[in-house]
């Protein structure tokens, strides 16, 4: 009885917050509705571009929106249950790489999706042992992440490939491509993947016992523990499926977009992805659409290359687009938006 | 671990006690992390007695490995003590790469114009450009988060990007600051070079790979106990950190933390600047020129210096003369380092070495649990608790 009360009161929270979240985010959402009506109308001027470049447009955004949705859906399941995970870059670097190392070992790109998701996770281990059972700083232990992956994936990668002359082919995961009218639909499995992902942990974290339970440690792990939950399983089982989805993410990087590792592949999308869930208020739907952005202003500058190519100063202000809307819209929304209460801070049983 | 009553003990003795205690933990760290990087030597079947002596000889070997070792130390000195310097306030600066490279290329195009100034006063000048333009990069974060609430971990990080597609910008193929090469500017002119104190064989006019030691070396350890003084001995030191123990105690205490947030970052930068114009002004691998590749990772590696210096400003010199050494004798080491098929040991071992180091040190309560030491809390580096909130 007392659950289904809470239960409820937590269903007609999450609504309000998200209808909250668009309306603080009806700035950026105005400003990609008018880009998108000037894509539009510049797809019937004179040089009769058809709708492709909408088409490419949409393609792109979810393309480049995909590593930073996994990796902001990743944290969010991390610090709602109180662990700041800044190593989500060092895990999707480890994903990248063992997805791409197991792929090219057994010429089986299927093995390596399934692998690497699994590396992030052992990386994600060391990130809760650390952080849980050790009590270290989360942010040193994140850093520290960060580092270690970097040596370990090109350590390992010297040691597999560049001595031997392995094949560092892994093969690339399949797209799946239709047509709009004229205009070819081309969209990786990792991004349809992600956005079924960004639902499941929504459902996950807004309509079960678990969410709850994980919301409840994020917030007040005392009163959480009186009451009965398990303030250390809760944790370490949520920094495991951060880094299981951080480790899907890098999947992206390596399996779907060119078919092999390369060091420091990641480019810091785990922290734009960290950006992300703080502009989507550690809600899974906030963070889609806060990768939306990001990765439709990176979809922004590759279509813009291929129209004013010859303008360099244009492309240097589009390809700084998402780091400035990132920093703007932090600038804008952090001082309203408001982290678990509990998160960075180790609990300590009495 | 006995603690002795030191009430009657001489004190010159006692500070050599406290001393050796605080040393011996973070050389315990740094050990147990060279073994468990043995153990790895050792499983990916090469020999760990061969490799780590071939690491020494390469960092420490001959007088010219000695000399670009310190060369190598000089940019971390300083980048590391920026990172020190806003942790103080509780601010975590990962922007040290893009303020350094800023004020490197401020401080090219200040220097390229000083050929009618007597040294004595070019050289100044083109450092101080350089530190104004990182510590005006900096101001932004500290301003934002100061005013704003933004979080200075993404923001820093952003403009790390925005600082290298600027630069990039301005020295790629049109770009206005372009010099004859493509991601370079034009040398800084003779007379602001930084002079140099040790030139192992004429490397500043003969074109050799060594580096030669140049003053910026001294100058970072005399800024790094100028820090310290700041930090501890002065009234801005104080309420510094009293800002990164506590924001709100210090808020309560009257002390404007915005202002605080600002100098904090605006420092942080300056020393990150002065990084980069040292590296410009004085550096001939960079032929005296601001070069694109300038910095690359100094942002987190002088992060990972100054957990191994526990923010300590004077530990920062020898914790940025241990990752100088392991850096620089790395390519000895991969290449000393051989199976019997000829295989050499990859070279980022060392980047995994580091890790395990500012592990171990950073967070000395794994070493207590490992070596089964009585007091298992240990000192703690606490760098920040969460995202903040800013009230």
């Amino acid at each position: 009885m007392a659950q289904a009360l809470v239960d409820r009161e937590e269903k007609i929270d999450s609504t309000r917050s998200m209808r909250q979240y668009l309306r603080q985010a009806r700035w950026p959402l105005i400003a990609v509705a008018i880009l998108i009506i000037i894509f539009i109308w510049r797809s019937f001027g004179d040089n009769a571009q058809p709708v492709i470049d909408l088409v490419s447009i949409i393609t792109l955004t979810l393309s480049f929106a995909t590593p930073i949705t996994l990796g902001a859906l990743s944290g969010t399941f991390s610090e709602r249950s109180g662990v700041v995970n800044i190593g989500i870059e060092g895990m999707m670097l480890t994903g990248a790489f063992f997805g791409a190392m197991v792929g090219a070992l057994t010429g089986n790109v299927w093995l390596g999706l399934v692998v690497a998701p699994f590396s992030g996770m052992a990386v994600a281990l060391i990130h809760a042992v650390l952080s849980i059972y050790f009590r270290v700083d989360q942010i040193i232990s994140g850093t520290v992440i960060n580092i270690f992956a970097f040596g370990l994936t090109a350590y390992l990668y010297s040691l597999v490939f560049t001595s031997s002359d392995r094949n560092t082919d892994s093969g690339k995961l399949p797209s799946i491509e239709f047509k709009i009218g004229l205009a070819p639909f081309q969209i990786g499995l990792i991004s349809i993947l992600a956005v079924v992902l960004i639902f499941v942990g929504h459902y996950i974290i807004f309509y079960t016992t678990w969410g709850l339970r994980t919301r409840a440690v994020g917030e007040n792990p005392r009163a959480a523990d009186t009451a009965g939950v398990n303030v250390f399983q809760i944790r370490y089982i949520n920094v495991l499926i951060s880094g299981f989805l951080a480790g899907l993410a890098g999947t992206y990087f390596s399996l779907q977009v060119v078919g092999y590792f390369k060091e420091g592949m990641t480019v810091g999308s785990g922290f734009i992805a960290l950006a992300a869930m703080i502009f989507g208020k550690w809600t899974p739907l906030g963070a889609w659409g806060a990768a939306l952005l990001f990765g439709f202003c990176q979809g922004l500058d590759s279509a813009l290359q291929s129209w004013y190519g010859q303008i360099e100063w244009l492309h240097t202000v589009t390809q700084a687009l998402p780091y400035v809307v990132t920093v703007v819209v932090l600038t804008g929304l952090v001082g309203r938006s408001r982290p678990p209460a509990a998160v960075g801070q180790p609990y300590i049983k009495q | 671990m006995t603690v002795a009553t030191a009430s009657s003990e001489n004190p010159a003795l006692r500070w050599l006690r406290i001393t050796a205690r605080q040393l011996g933990l973070p050389l315990l760290g740094i050990f147990t992390a060279l073994v468990v990087g043995a153990v790895v030597i050792l499983i990916s079947g090469f020999d760990p007695l061969v490799a780590y002596p071939s690491l020494l000889k390469g960092a420490f070997g001959s007088a010219s490995r000695v000399n670009n070792t310190l060369a190598a130390t000089t940019p971390y000195i300083f980048t590391t003590l920026a990172v020190i310097f806003a942790f103080q306030a509780g601010l975590f600066n990962i922007g040290a790469e893009g303020q350094l490279k800023i004020g490197a290329l401020v401080a090219a195009v200040v220097g390229i114009n000083m050929g009618g100034l007597p040294a004595i006063a070019a050289v100044p000048i083109t450092i101080a450009a350089g530190c104004l333009g990182g510590a005006a990069w900096a101001a932004i974060p500290g301003a934002l988060k100061a005013f704003a609430g933004a979080h200075e971990v993404i923001t820093t990080i952003m403009l790390n990007y925005i600082a290298s597609i600027i630069t990039g910008f301005l020295v790629g193929a049109d770009g206005p600051l372009r010099g004859k090469n493509m991601q370079t500017t034009n040398p800084v002119s003779v007379n602001a070079h930084v002079p140099t104190i040790f030139d192992y064989d004429g490397a500043a006019n003969s074109g050799s790979t060594n580096t030669p030691l140049h003053w910026g070396f001294i100058i970072a350890i005399i800024v790094g106990i100028i820090i310290y003084w700041i930090l501890w001995k002065t009234p801005l030191g104080f309420e510094i950190r009293t800002v990164g123990l506590n924001p709100s105690a210090a808020r309560y205490a009257g002390i404007n933390v915005a202002r605080i947030t600002i100098i904090a970052m605006a420092v942080s930068g300056l020393l990150a600047g002065m990084s980069g114009a040292f590296e410009v002004a004085g550096n001939p691998n960079y032929s005296y020129q601001y070069s694109d590749s300038l910095g690359s990772n100094y942002g987190f590696n002088s992060i990972a210096i100054a957990l191994l210096a526990k923010n300590n400003p004077l530990a920062a010199i020898p914790a940025a003369l241990l990752f100088a050494a392991l850096q620089s004798g790395a390519s000895q080491m991969q290449f000393d380092t051989v199976k019997a098929d000829g295989t050499q040991l990859p070279g980022d071992l060392i980047s995994m070495i580091q890790a395990l180091v500012i592990i171990f040190v950073a967070a000395d309560q794994i070493l207590r649990w490992l070596y089964r030491m009585r007091n298992k809390q240990g000192t703690q580096v606490v760098l920040s608790r969460g995202w903040g909130k800013m009230e």
